[in-house]
């Protein structure tokens, strides 16, 4: 009994042992840090003051905000253009072993090249402009605009790829259910969508997180102000040194997506209940 | 009244042709078998005819209408795969009435089939029950419940019984024979198991390489094979050339078979193993190669004038020849010949 016990602990030790060293003692450190209580910067005993700051300084609350505009809308956006995406590709048509290659082209472009490109295509004078210039159409400010579509297009246009691939894995078809009388929508509906339900609920997660903390896209892309938090978290630990407040911010940004992940599995959860879904 | 007429239907998928020129008419009520090996295009039918597959040429008429232009979902056609395709989060019930609410029937007028044709299939208890929580013979039974419930007037089986064990197989092909008597649904059933096509249909259609080798009942195909591929493919059989001389058939080790029905030249014999009989003599020309005790049969494998024949005798009292044991073959006096003897 006590030789099997010992057995799962040694067993356990390196999967156990690489979170906490890599995920958990860091996420601890950056806690302490942001409460005053950090190896870096200074140390001056517990405090909330950094979190303090960063509340009530309106430069920030707006972060907050902005950050959640850039991970939300470009995933809604990814998640409208990947989901009929993902059913297309279920049909054959001509020249589909093309562009199944073709498509995935984002998910190996980095971030900042991706930026680049936007900039390159989309800013005032640029690409396209100068192609629509004589059609005399003009393009609306997408580079550093208020609305950030700019960074919307190229967070849109990096995640789109891999949210089709999970939901194309996800989607599960059933011919039967159209010899049953059903449409093709309806299948969607009620056959297709529910069943691949789990593989959405998968990339909208991951993509929302992932642009949560994107830097390169909004910092070339975006507005002037406001600045997403993963900028300002820069600024305060690189041109301030202050790591408390840069801490803080980090905290506040993955407390952020624990609730949005939190939320929206909550949501499907109830969405999987409804259908009659298995919930997986 | 729900015939269908199959007529000139192919397929190619790329250079590779499935089915070609497959014609084929089912009468009111019948329950036709297609009958062949894996790849022989059978199932690649039943597609064309459901319309989950697109036919490069030819019609489908069901009751007079044509039906090969029409979308899946508006052909009536009742469909059961091998994999049971139960939509998995759906309870029994509403996967049983998923053609129903398709249909828009009344609530009412669901809950009533839905129950009535659980009751059919004997699985009147599992309604609220989700198809993984039940065993692949009670999925099965849904997905024919869920196939019979919309009323179609044409019923599709793929393999329907091939991922269940033997026992229950044999169980469920009485089920449905007895259930498809009773709806007197037409009925076209793919299969590779030639027990399976004979016990349940009123014809058998054999199928090799994408075209209709023969068609028949059961018992014709079996006794009567046209050609040496379907003989072969219904159980088992002996092929055993024979020279007519003089209108008389002689095998090549000399031994006097029967009177010849045609003029001269090679006939191929099809005998099968049951009606071959085995005497032990000592200058008999065959040798028991090979005792193989199978339960209900004692086979004997004979080698004689470079063939290898087998042999099978039933019951307790089938007399078992030893290994060595020099035989002499006694054929039936209605010998039967091969009309088709090429290819496999």
């Amino acid at each position: 009994m006590t030789t099997s016990r010992a057995t799962l602990w040694i067993l356990l030790v390196p999967g156990v042992g690489y979170l906490v060293l890599f995920f958990g003692l860091p996420l601890v450190l950056a806690l302490l840090t942001s409460l005053g209580m950090g190896t870096i910067g200074t140390n001056d005993g517990f405090t909330l003051r950094h979190y303090a700051e960063l509340f009530s300084d309106s430069v920030y609350r707006d972060g907050i905000r902005y950050s959640l505009y850039i991970s939300v809308v470009p995933t809604l956006v990814s998640l409208a253009v990947a989901l009929p995406l993902a059913v297309a590709l279920q049909s054959t048509f001509p020249g589909k072993k093309l562009f199944l290659t073709l498509y995935k082209v984002p998910l190996v472009v980095p971030g900042i090249v991706a930026a680049f490109i936007v900039m390159i295509l989309f800013d005032r004078g640029g690409e396209m402009s100068r192609l629509l210039k004589p059609l005399g159409l003009s393009l609306p400010k997408l580079v550093r605009d208020d609305w950030s579509l700019g960074v919307i297009i190229a967070l849109a246009w990096k995640s789109i790829p891999f949210m089709t691939l999970i939901i194309g894995g996800a989607l599960a078809s059933i011919p039967v259910a159209r010899s049953l009388g059903a449409s093709r929508l309806t299948v969607f509906w009620q056959i297709e969508l529910p069943l691949s339900l789990p593989g959405i609920t998968a990339a909208v997660l991951l993509v929302f997180v992932g642009s949560t903390g994107a830097f390169a896209v909004p910092s070339l892309l975006g507005p002037i102000y406001p600045k997403p938090l993963s900028v300002w978290m820069y600024e305060a630990a690189y041109q301030k040194n202050d790591w408390g407040l840069a801490t803080a911010m980090g905290i506040v940004m993955s407390a952020i997506a624990c609730a949005v992940l939190l939320a929206y599995y909550r949501v499907t959860h109830g969405l999987r209940r409804a259908t009659g879904g298995e919930v997986r | 009244m729900a015939d269908v007429q199959i007529v000139g239907l192919r397929k190619a998928f790329g250079p590779t042709v499935a089915v070609d020129d497959f014609t084929l008419s089912v009468a009111d009520g019948e329950f036709v078998a297609l009958l062949g090996p894996s790849g022989c295009g059978k199932t690649t039918v039943m597609r064309m005819i459901s319309g989950i597959t697109d036919a490069d040429q030819g019609q489908v008429i069901l009751s007079g209408q044509r039906i090969d232009a029409l979308m899946p979902e508006r052909r009536n056609i009742g469909l059961v795969f091998q994999s049971y395709a139960l939509f998995p989060h759906m309870s029994v019930a509403r996967n049983v009435a998923f053609g129903l609410r398709m249909r828009r029937w009344p609530a009412a007028d669901i809950a009533a089939k839905v129950a009535q044709t659980l009751a059919l299939v004997d699985l009147s208890g599992h309604a609220d029950r989700l198809p993984r929580e039940l065993s692949g013979g009670q999925q099965q039974r849904v997905a024919l419940a869920r196939a019979i419930a919309i009323e179609p007037p044409l019923l599709l089986l793929d393999e329907p019984l091939s991922n269940l064990d033997a026992k229950l197989r044999e169980q469920l092909r009485d089920d449905l024979k007895a259930l498809q008597r009773r709806l007197g649904i037409t009925t076209i059933h793919v299969t590779h198991d030639q027990s399976e096509a004979m016990a349940l249909a009123d014809r058998v259609v054999v199928m090799n390489a994408g075209a209709i080798v023969e068609i028949g009942t059961p018992r014709d195909l079996y006794q009567t094979p046209r050609t040496r591929f379907s003989a072969e493919f219904l159980g088992h059989t002996n092929v055993i050339p024979a020279r007519v001389q003089s209108g008389r058939m002689i095998t090549d080790w000399g031994q006097f078979v029967g009177v010849a029905p045609t003029g001269a030249g090679t006939v191929q014999l099809s005998v099968r193993p049951e009606d071959l009989g085995l005497t032990a003599a000592d200058q008999g020309a065959g040798e028991v190669t090979e005792v193989t005790f199978l339960g209900p049969e004692v086979e004997h494998r004979v080698t004689i004038g470079g063939l290898t024949l087998r042999s099978r005798s039933s019951g307790k009292d089938a007399v078992v020849h030893a290994k060595g044991t020099r035989v002499v073959l006694a054929f039936p006096s209605d010998l039967h010949l091969l009309a088709e003897w090429g290819g496999a």
